[in-house]
Order: C-alpha cells, then sequence, then structure tokens
C-alpha cells in the first residue's frame, strides 16, 4: 500500500512533527504501529526537510533596517475609529442648565398657583391634588418633549454628516 | 527584564518609534526569509518588508493584542502582502509538469562543499518556486517557520483538515522536483 491510500495518513503528520495532544500522539504512533506506509512516510517527510534545510535563513541586507524604519516613520498613521457616542458635555456646564429649570420652574409655579386662586378659577383640580410645583416641572418636560420631537429630523440629518476624523500623526 | 511583544506595540500605537525598532529586530530575519521563502525573489523581500512595516506602524492601533497575538498578526501582513504581490506581478508559476524535475538543476559531485551547498540551494528554491502559491505557503509556514497547523490555519483562514491536505499535495510535488521517489511498501 501507499501512503496516499491509507486514510490515517495524518498520523505521519502528527508523530513526525509531534503535533496534538498526547492522546492524538498516542493514537498516531499506534497507528504507525500497523502501517508500514506511514511509518516510511515519516522517514520520507524527514528526508524532505533535511533536504529543504538546504536553504538555509538569509540575512537580509544590512541597509535594509535603515529603510524599513525611515519609510514606516513618514507614514501618516491611522487613527482609531470614533466613538459613535457624542461627547459628553462637562458636568460643571449642567449647574447653570440646572439653575434655570429651577427658576423656570419656581416661576411657572407662582403664576400657575396665582391662576388658580383668582376669582372665579375653579379650574385645575390637578393643582390642588399635587401642588403647583410638580405641575410646573410636568409641564417644562412636557415642553422640552415637543421641543425634542421638533428637532428630531435635524438631529438626525446632523448625524448623518461627515464623521469626524482625527489629524494625521506622523 | 525584556518587554513582552504586545507592550512594544502598545507603544508603537502610542508613536513610540524605538518599540518598532525593538520589534523589527527581534522579528526582522524571520519575517524576511518568510517573504523570501513565498516570493523567491530577494528584492520582493526587501519591497515588502518595508511595506509591511510601515503597515505594522501605521495601523498598529487597531491591535487588539493578547499575549503571543503579535508574531501571527505579523505574519499575517506579511502573508497577505506577499499574496497580493504575487497576484498582481502575475509571477511565473506552474503547478507540477511530468518534465519539471528534468528541468532542475542536477546535483553534482562537486569538489567544493560550498558550491554543492549552493546548488542544493538552488535546486530547493526552484523546485518550492514551482510549487503553487498555496502549497507553497503550507510547506514554508510548516517547515521552515515551523508553525503548527493550527497556527497556520488561525492565519489563513483555511481549515485545518484543507492544509494538510494541501501540505500532503506539496510533499509528493516536491519528492518529485527534488528527485525523491515515494516509497511503495508492502
Amino acid at each position: 500500500m501507499r501512503v496516499t491510500e491509507c486514510r490515517h495518513r495524518g498520523a505521519a503528520l502528527a508523530v513526525h512533527f509531534a503535533e496534538g495532544d498526547e492522546r492524538t500522539l498516542e493514537a498516531a504512533r499506534a497507528h504507525l504501529e500497523s502501517c508500514s506506509a506511514c511509518r516510511e512516510y515519516v522517514g520520507d517527510l524527514s528526508a524532505l526537510q533535511g533536504t529543504l534545510e538546504a536553504w538555509g535563513e538569509e540575512p537580509p541586507p544590512a541597509t535594509l533596517r535603515a529603510r524599513v524604519l525611515a519609510r514606516a516613520a513618514a507614514a501618516p498613521r491611522q487613527a482609531p475609529k470614533p466613538s459613535p457616542a457624542p461627547d459628553a458635555l462637562p458636568l460643571f456646564t449642567l449647574v447653570p442648565v440646572m439653575a434655570a429649570l429651577v427658576a423656570a420652574i419656581r416661576v411657572l409655579a407662582g403664576g400657575l398657583s396665582s391662576w388658580a386662586s383668582g376669582p372665579g378659577s375653579e379650574a385645575l383640580a390637578l393643582l390642588d391634588l399635587i401642588g403647583p410645583t410638580p405641575v410646573a416641572a410636568l409641564c417644562l418636560l412636557a415642553l422640552g418633549g415637543l421641543a425634542t420631537l421638533a428637532l428630531a429630523p435635524a438631529l438626525f440629518l446632523e448625524s448623518r454628516g461627515p464623521s469626524r476624523t482625527l489629524g494625521a500623526q506622523s | 527584564m525584556e518587554e513582552t511583544d504586545e507592550a512594544l506595540m502598545a507603544a508603537v500605537a502610542g508613536g513610540d518609534a524605538s518599540a518598532l525598532s525593538a520589534l523589527y529586530d527581534r522579528y526582522e530575519r524571520p519575517t524576511f526569509n518568510l517573504i523570501l521563502r513565498l516570493a523567491g525573489r530577494r528584492d520582493v523581500a526587501e519591497e515588502l518588508m518595508q511595506e509591511a512595516f510601515t503597515r505594522l506602524w501605521t495601523t498598529a492601533r487597531l491591535f487588539r493584542g493578547e499575549r503571543g497575538s503579535f508574531k501571527p498578526w505579523l505574519f499575517t501582513i506579511a502573508l497577505n502582502l506577499t499574496r497580493s504581490e504575487l497576484s498582481r506581478k502575475r509571477y511565473r508559476v506552474r503547478h507540477l509538469e511530468p518534465e519539471a524535475a528534468e528541468e532542475l538543476p542536477a546535483l553534482s559531485e562537486g569538489p567544493e562543499a560550498l558550491a554543492v551547498r549552493a546548488q542544493e540551494k538552488g535546486r530547493v528554491e526552484a523546485a518550492l518556486a514551482r510549487l503553487s502559491p498555496l502549497l507553497r505557503e503550507i510547506v514554508v509556514l510548516r517547515m521552515y517557520q515551523q508553525l503548527k497547523f493550527a497556527e497556520i490555519a488561525r492565519l489563513t483562514g483555511a481549515p485545518e483538515g484543507t492544509l494538510k491536505a494541501r501540505f500532503h499535495r506539496a510533499v509528493a510535488e516536491l519528492r518529485v522536483l527534488l528527485g525523491v521517489e515515494e516509497t511503495p511498501c508492502a
């Protein structure tokens, strides 16, 4: 039998290269004991390996290092992909926003309170129930939601604009 | 203590050119010889070495290095560049033909050992050049670079079984090209 006819010639590779776990190698060695074709093949692989070694490692030219490093240093570097998330605002910028929001709630709550206690005004049971400040907050929240909805198309188009690129570094 | 390849790559990603030099010194020979044996020409190997390390430098930030992952990464760059170059330039690559073995330079009984070695090297080079690129690749990666089939599979994306089948074919062709006849067994 020739080794090309052996279904288990992978065993010859495993033994020649000592590749695989101990169990695989054990099975491969066991196969080789019973298969002379694969045993011969292992011998041929060793002979071929020896022949191929005639083309040993060649030293690169001495000038190559300088050329490689100079060319690399001159090349523009690739930036990592920008994060899809927008940049977060620094926390301190939120302080005036929050202060303005609180002030707006207070003003609106005051207005609602005086309107509800005005002559002939029996309406707004909600004000009686939960108080003017929470109602003012709810009103502002609703207004904010409406504004966001109105701006959504513009924000969407903006987000699909040209992506941000970082400057090239050398 | 010597820095790991991956630590050096992290420095390269940060723009440290000395880390690139250190990696180059570590991998110059194996990478050069990998490309040389695949391409078969020193001028091409020199050009592709420059390209490979330039790519390493420019794309270092994309490297996500676990320990031991640098060498396969570099070899993948080198392999892909060589494949691309070989296909672009349409180097003469032929599958084994019946008369191929006869065309190879024969070994002589020359008195000069150096000359004999050069001749043997020439025979091996010529035999490898006659293999198809995929067969040459598997021989170079397994026999010369000493990578395991599993590592080559990760490097090339080809299944291990396919690589082993290619290897058997390459061995059969090299036997004929180098005049090593297959021995029939009882």
